[in-house]
């Protein structure tokens, strides 16, 4: 047990020392347990009274020739093993997001599909710029639950989809141009690797890392070919792609955003952003970004090349990456209030920043979303969730995954 | 229930309550949610006691009752969020940094979602094994690992700051 384990099981031990149960717990419980258990039998006695009642209902009041009472028919058991949620409702994307994509061009991918008769849902996790979805089934699901968890690629021109995966204890997804990479448990000396999946090779995916990589929100970026991660010591690596040799970067600290040539790394010492010139290695302040920005794993970044976000403390700030002028600041950003907590996404575009907030676990339906429009000025809130690479822009409407491209 | 089982049930829960009561505490990190888990717990125990009472641990049964209604999504009342207080800036003695590292520890401990935080416990507390964690918790051992790892992971983030921020 390393030190870090010690004193979180210190500290855990000490919460149950000193406490005595409050008065009167033990009648409560017990009291609580009668009051379920004669609820229980009496719910019982009335089933079988109905049973009973259905049995002996005369063929008359059928009707002639009416079939028998069926039983009520079960409703579906989702894909992530439980009971079915409530179901999905389909909002009406604001006007004000018309006028940011152009919808004519949108193309929709649905959430359901079936594969061999069985109904599975699909969820976004990462868009490339060239309009592929990497997403997965069995996200929605409980960590806890033992379910049938694969990475798929969603392709909207089609509206179908391709299986990356076998079941794989997976996230972390990142998407490229012609990389798609992603964190999975693959051994037992490491707790996640990076994988690796080359578009257009025709060979399945290949594993880069043979050390682990360390555990960030966002540990995983892709920007064309190139993908870029932090290794648990929290040095920082690129790679081109999926068979490249990885080559370490000389700052040393967690990869936060990545815009083809220049990643953004942390520098852990004093928690500045630093850009680094990956063919080059050369590296330097960010234009705009205040000294010790980094604010632990709450502090979420994106770039692009004309655009630097990031979201601290529920405010989104968005600079234009050579010269550091402030594009907007949008405060009291939206949350979803999931009951395990809340993940939050961001992305950035050629012109589009877009913040998304989804529940950590569950159904995805109380997601939110924040897209902002550089070249506007304006801001849209989507009550779910969204994503923007190059000119795109991928949002759940209703039963789809709908992709558009940016008005001009 | 037979009136002589029940009568078994009632004392197992005055017999026990103050140990179980504790490691809810220890789950939780409040009392009042330690009172409802152990509450609940104790109650799916009772209506299941004709099968528990001949396990060899009823008290392991509860506490692996406990553990599975924290990954499971366990609704509850929301409570206002009890933290640790935060220590002001510029501690330079070491004691106090001490006990100022600690509160952050608590307040970071807490913030993990709840199943995150059960792993913790099953894995650093109760000592048990990666496969013994995902029998308790029906899931699997990669699971229980990865769950434990990314737990550590985000304390040691918060660890590496000097005052926490809550982002909901």
């Amino acid at each position: 047990m390393d030190e870090l384990t010690a004193r979180v099981a210190e500290r855990l031990e000490l919460r149950g020392l000193d406490g005595a149960p409050p008065a009167g717990l033990a009648d409560r419980v017990i009291n609580v347990m009668r009051t379920r258990r004669r609820r229980r039998r009496r719910g019982a006695v009335l089933a079988a009274a109905l049973a009973v009642a259905v049995v002996a209902v005369p063929a008359s009041v059928l009707g002639r020739g009416a079939a028998p009472l069926e039983p009520t028919q079960t409703p579906p058991v989702t894909a992530t093993g439980g009971p079915p949620g409530p179901p999905l409702v389909a909002p009406r994307a604001p006007e004000a997001l018309d006028q940011v994509v152009d919808r004519s061009s949108a193309l929709t991918l649905p959430v359901e599909f079936d594969v061999d008769g069985q109904l599975l849902l699909f969820r976004a996790e990462a868009l490339g710029a060239g309009g592929i979805v990497l997403g997965g089934t069995g996200f929605d699901a409980d960590p806890f639950r033992d379910t049938d968890r694969r990475i798929w690629i969603g392709l909207p021109a089609t509206g179908g989809r391709v299986p990356l995966t076998g079941p794989a204890d997976a996230w972390g997804h990142a998407a490229g141009g012609t990389v798609l990479a992603w964190l999975e448990h693959r051994d037992e000396q490491h707790d996640y690797q990076l994988m690796c999946a080359q578009l257009g090779s025709g060979r399945p995916p290949v594993q880069v890392t043979r050390g682990g990589v360390q555990k960030y929100e966002q540990p995983v970026h892709t920007d064309g070919d190139t993908i870029a991660w932090v290794d648990e010591e929290n040095a920082a690596w690129v790679v081109t792609g999926c068979t490249g040799t990885p080559r370490r970067l000389p700052v040393d600290g967690p990869v936060v955003a990545f815009a083809y040539p220049e990643a953004f790394v942390v520098d852990l010492r004093s928690g500045d952003l630093r850009v680094v010139d990956v063919t080059t290695n050369a590296s330097a302040s960010v234009a705009g970004v205040p000294a010790g920005i980094w604010n632990g794993d709450f502090t979420y970044f994106a770039a692009s090349r004309e655009l630097l976000a990031w979201v601290s403390n529920r405010t989104l700030m968005v600079l234009h990456r050579r010269t550091g002028r402030v594009y907007r600041s949008i405060s009291k950003l939206p949350v979803s209030n999931g009951a395990a907590g809340d993940r939050i996404t961001l992305t950035a575009g050629d012109r589009l920043v877009v913040y998304t907030c989804r529940p950590m676990e569950g159904s995805p339906e109380t997601s939110v979303a924040v897209v902002y429009d550089a070249a506007t000025d304006r801001e849209v809130l989507l009550a779910s969730e969204a994503y923007t690479a190059g000119e795109r822009l991928l949002w759940r409407e209703g039963p789809d995954y709908v992709l558009a491209t940016v008005r001009p | 229930m037979a009136d002589a089982d029940m009568t078994l049930f009632d004392e197992f829960v005055v017999d026990r309550i103050a140990s179980l009561y504790r490691y809810a505490l220890v789950l939780t990190g409040n009392r009042h949610d330690a009172e409802d888990l152990v509450q609940e717990a104790l109650v799916r125990t009772g209506l299941a006691w004709r099968s528990v009472r001949r396990k060899d641990s009823p008290e392991r049964y509860v506490r692996t009752v406990m553990a599975r209604l924290m990954v499971n999504r366990w609704r509850r009342p929301r409570r206002e969020r009890l933290m640790a207080d935060v220590p002001d800036r510029g501690v330079e003695d070491a004691e106090l940094a001490r006990v100022s590292d600690d509160a952050v520890l608590d307040a970071a401990i807490n913030a993990l979602p709840p199943g995150m935080r059960a792993v913790l416990v099953l894995r650093y507390v109760d000592q048990l094994s990666e496969a013994e964690t995902a029998a308790v918790l029906g899931c699997r051992p990669g699971t229980v690992k990865s769950q434990a790892a990314r737990g550590l992971a985000k304390l040691r983030v918060m660890l590496e700051r000097e005052e926490p921020t809550w982002t909901s």
